[in-house]
């Protein structure tokens, strides 16, 4: 293969075609196309095309790539000056989740079969039949996931903290996403219709990604522009059904959820971009818990050479929701508590990023990537402004990865951040850090792949004294066949204490207790190690595997107790309060299984896909089950295909909570917040393709909650009720 | 096909399960009058005021102090804290206080009299209407709501601490 770096115009040609199912001979919409050794790359478009316009002239090699399809190589392909090259590619389907391509494990792309962790993958057809409107929504049907409302537990790792401090990792095609206060996932601000695919790597991920990838990494990968001009509408309307109990069906009119999106995609040569605008609003079932939102997002590509890109995107959201945190009881489930009835919450969150890759050689690459995202929130009462908290954070990144041969890669790369953060609730404070990270995977006989990983963090908050960590990691895949795969891996976490856990300070909240600082805050610190295998059974039967065990050290919780404190500066003595902080407390250990199994029946007419994880949290301090964690985890799908028809069932088992905090129930109080059930829902999804009918649209009709099961995943928090969507999308 | 009609079973089951429910109408607690005898205390050492009830008596205070047994859920208050405590300067009060079923060795009145989360004690004792402060105890059984349980407070004589 060649790649032309001469100096001047290279003489270029184009290669178009269209991708089909082997089997069905339907167009595939969205399959990933990339020239090897080149930032060039599309997608397919509604009826299977794509073209790739200005490739230089010379040898090539493509990938064609899709979840749910084997990936196929199609090379050399002969590009001449001014020369045409058409292909009929035609894919052909499998229920090995091992051929997409995936990049988050080793920072590189590398096909899921080789990563030496657990992950798995969402994607857009997902989000699209699921009708997810925040990517939240979409992350309750992985296995080992359980939603805590918004916050996201994988394997057991979070307990109840609200979100603040997450222990899962955010990244937006690689760049972290956490607010610079409170160290939390904010999932509105991520375009859903603009992911190409998301992948969630399963346990500690601190060697390569550094603090907060403690229990996971999520990537959301966006997709790329496509040749030509395009634009997209969703419109939604959800409805909410009447609870079981009349005493908790408060509304006199229907309550709806609905939304409406508009974006507009062009590419021309080698400049692309998108753009879009979301409004939607959720009426909610529950009173004062209303949400009003804006989003807009943009992203601009431009091809410099065959050999390097740059991107500059950015999202915004702007957001008003009614400041809801817990019912007033059990029995008016669907009303606050009357400290909450009047308040809202005012948000506006934004990120602006830039991005440049530049293939120095077929073998070399290099990347370099900035994101600013900065946070604003305001909360008032009845009118009358309560906290005020704004954060910017900026994060820097270098990587270069090396294909010194086929068996011998490195990676390494550089990392910054700078927080700075004014709050009425946290303070005035500014955080820096730094990092560097180095990894080798190498094969020292052919079906043995080891990687071994180091990261070096620093970080500095305030006037704290500053902290570093050594994070390392080793891991081994071996596959004998193809379809088999053994990995086992050992790697450490930690995550930093959010300047929000550190200083955050607050005797007049919704709860009645006083909320204090502790500067004393170490790194929480994690041993990670997983064992693991997958094997497919014909190509319609994928298992997969996997034994984990996790040990925790300083971890770091919120805990409800009575303390002599000042309430406020001016206080002369001390009083004894019911209070609220963040501690180092607890050394605790997570161990367990995951099975999953994927079938395809009667030729991918009908899948069906069941992944069931058992978690045995303790707290090995206290001897106990560790706090709001769940025992079993059990999720079940079966999605039917037929022609433009598609229909799904989702079943979702969380097992009750063992354990939960009784003193700040106690304290808060949440009347009846020890209430709790296991959680057992049902999700039906159905769409209809209208292309046949010359139109390029898709009707689709979810129930969401079929079943009408009342549960709660947040304490003293009715999740919702049976909610009936309706949606129509298309392009134009 | 067999396996098929196999799980129906079960997710009728599951259909009929609702989940969270309603809490009871009814259930078990004491109910009764405090009655005030006495002049009330000044507003500087009148913090809180709330019914108590305790399995547990007497209360070794050289292992465990109240307020763990109340944040530990053994020692039940009535008006649950968070909520506005018994109201002052009244001369008689009706109450109702839901409790877990279970036997009550101790019931009383207590004040706080500092702001101290500690600065509590008893003001009026159940005696099942005989004189002195020998606590009577209770037991609940089912879902009854055991009426009558009535207590006498003298501010000018007050019972004994129970510890």
């Amino acid at each position: 293969m060649a790649v032309s770096l001469a100096f001047g115009q290279p003489e270029r040609g184009t290669i178009r075609g269209r991708v089909t199912d082997e089997v069905t001979k339907q167009p595939l919409v969205r399959v990933n196309i990339t020239v090897k050794g080149t930032v060039l790359g599309t997608a397919s478009d509604h009826d299977g095309s794509f073209a790739l316009r200005r490739v230089p002239v010379g040898e090539h090699t493509l990938y064609f790539s899709m979840l749910g399809y084997e990936r196929v190589q199609i090379g050399p392909v002969v590009v001449r000056a001014d020369g045409e090259q058409v292909l009929d590619v035609r894919l052909k389907a499998s229920a090995i989740p091992s051929e997409p391509v995936i990049v988050t494990a080793s920072r590189r792309e590398q096909r899921i079969q080789e990563a030496p962790v657990s992950i798995a993958t969402i994607t857009a057809a997902d989000l699209q039949m699921r009708n997810s409107v925040t990517l939240d929504e979409a992350l309750r049907y992985i296995p080992g996931i359980n939603m805590v409302q918004d916050q996201i537990n994988i394997r057991g790792s979070s307990g109840y903290s609200r979100g603040v401090g997450s222990r899962v990792l955010l990244l937006l095609d690689g760049l972290p996403m956490l607010t610079g206060d409170t160290g939390e996932i904010n999932w509105e601000a991520i375009p859903v219709h603009q992911i190409e695919h998301i992948e969630v790597v399963k346990g500690a991920g601190s060697a390569l990604y550094g603090s907060s990838a403690l229990g996971g990494v999520i990537n959301v990968i966006t997709r790329d522009v496509t040749e030509g001009a395009e634009g997209r509408f969703k419109l939604y309307a959800g409805l909410y059904d009447s609870p079981r109990y009349e005493e908790w069906k408060w509304w006199k009119r229907p309550r709806f959820n609905s939304g409406a999106l508009v974006s507009y995609a062009r590419k021309t040569g080698p400049f692309g971009f998108v753009f879009s605008v979301r409004r939607s609003v959720d009426e909610s079932y529950r009173v004062n818990d209303v949400y009003h939102r804006w989003n807009v997002s943009a992203l601009a590509k431009y091809e410099l050479s065959s050999s390097s890109n740059l991107a500059i995107g950015g999202n915004f959201l702007d957001r008003t929701h009614g400041n809801y945190f817990w019912w007033k009881s059990l029995k008016e489930a669907t009303l606050p508590a009357d400290m909450q009835l009047n308040g809202k919450v005012r948000s506006r969150r934004g990120n602006l990023s830039l991005a440049y890759k530049e293939f120095l050689s077929d073998r070399f690459f290099y990347s370099v990537k900035g994101i600013y995202f900065g946070n604003f929130w305001k909360d008032d009462s009845a009118g009358r402004v309560g906290n005020v908290s704004s954060s910017h954070v900026v994060r820097g990144e270098v990587q270069g990865t090396y294909e010194v041969s086929r068996k011998n890669i490195f990676t390494a790369g550089f990392a910054a951040n700078f927080d700075r953060v004014y709050s009425s609730l946290f303070g005035d404070h500014v955080g820096f850090g730094a990092a560097a990270y180095a990894q080798h995977e190498f094969l020292p006989i052919e079906p043995l792949r080891l990687t071994a990983g180091v990261r070096y963090d620093f970080q500095r908050v305030s006037l704290l004294a500053g902290s570093s960590l050594f994070s390392p990691k080793l891991s081994a895949v071996y596959s004998p066949r193809e379809e088999t795969n053994i990995r086992v891996s050992v790697g450490t976490g930690f995550r930093y204490p959010s300047i929000g856990e550190l200083f955050v300070q607050s005797s007049t909240n919704v709860s009645k207790l006083v909320i204090i600082p502790n500067e004393r805050l170490r790194a929480e610190k994690s041993v990670s190690m997983e064992f693991g295998g997958s094997h497919s059974l014909t190509d319609r039967i994928h298992v997969d595997v996997a034994f984990f065990h996790n040990d925790f050290r300083d971890l770091i919780e919120a805990g409800v107790k009575i303390k002599k404190i000042r309430v406020s500066p001016s206080d002369t003595a001390e009083v004894e309060r019911a209070v609220a902080e963040f501690e180092n407390v607890t050394r605790a250990r997570i161990q367990g299984s995951e099975f999953n199994v994927k079938i395809d029946w009667l030729k991918r007419l009908l899948t069906t896909d069941v992944g069931y994880t058992y978690i045995w949290p303790r707290d090995v301090t206290e001897d106990a089950p560790l706090k709001f964690r769940p025992r079993h985890i059990l999720h079940g799908s079966a999605a039917l295909y037929y022609l433009g028809f598609n229909a799904s069932i989702d079943f979702r088992f969380v097992s009750r909570l063992e354990r939960i905090d009784d003193a700040l129930v106690r304290f808060a109080p949440v009347i009846d917040g020890a209430e709790r059930v296991p959680i057992r829902v049902f999700d039906l999804h159905s769409s209809y393709l209208l292309t046949a009918y010359g139109l390029p649209m898709r009707i689709g009709f979810n129930v969401n909650n079929l079943l009408n099961y009342h549960y709660v995943e947040l304490i003293g928090n009715l999740a919702p009720v049976r909610t009936f969507f309706l949606t129509i999308e298309g392009t134009f | 096909m067999k396996k098929i009609f196999s799980i129906l079973p079960l997710v009728f089951l599951v259909a009929c399960d609702p989940g969270l429910t309603l809490p009871e109408e009814t259930q078990p607690g004491i109910a009764g009058t405090i009655v005030f005898q006495g002049p009330w205390p000044p507003a500087d050492s009148l913090h809180d005021l709330r019914v108590i009830a305790s399995p547990i008596f007497p209360i070794d205070t050289t292992k465990t102090n109240l307020m763990f047994l109340v944040l530990q859920g053994i020692i039940q208050v009535y008006p649950a804290l968070g909520e506005s405590g018994l109201p002052y300067d009244v001369s008689a009060i009706d109450y109702e206080f839901r409790l877990p079923r279970g036997e009550y060795k101790y019931v009383a009145v207590f004040q706080q009299y500092a702001s101290s989360l500690v600065a509590w004690r008893p003001v009026g004792v159940y005696t099942a209407g005989k004189a002195g402060f020998t606590p009577v105890a209770i037991r609940i059984d089912g879902n009854e709501m055991l009426r009558g349980i009535s207590i006498n407070v003298d501010f000018r004589n007050l019972p004994p601490l129970p510890f």
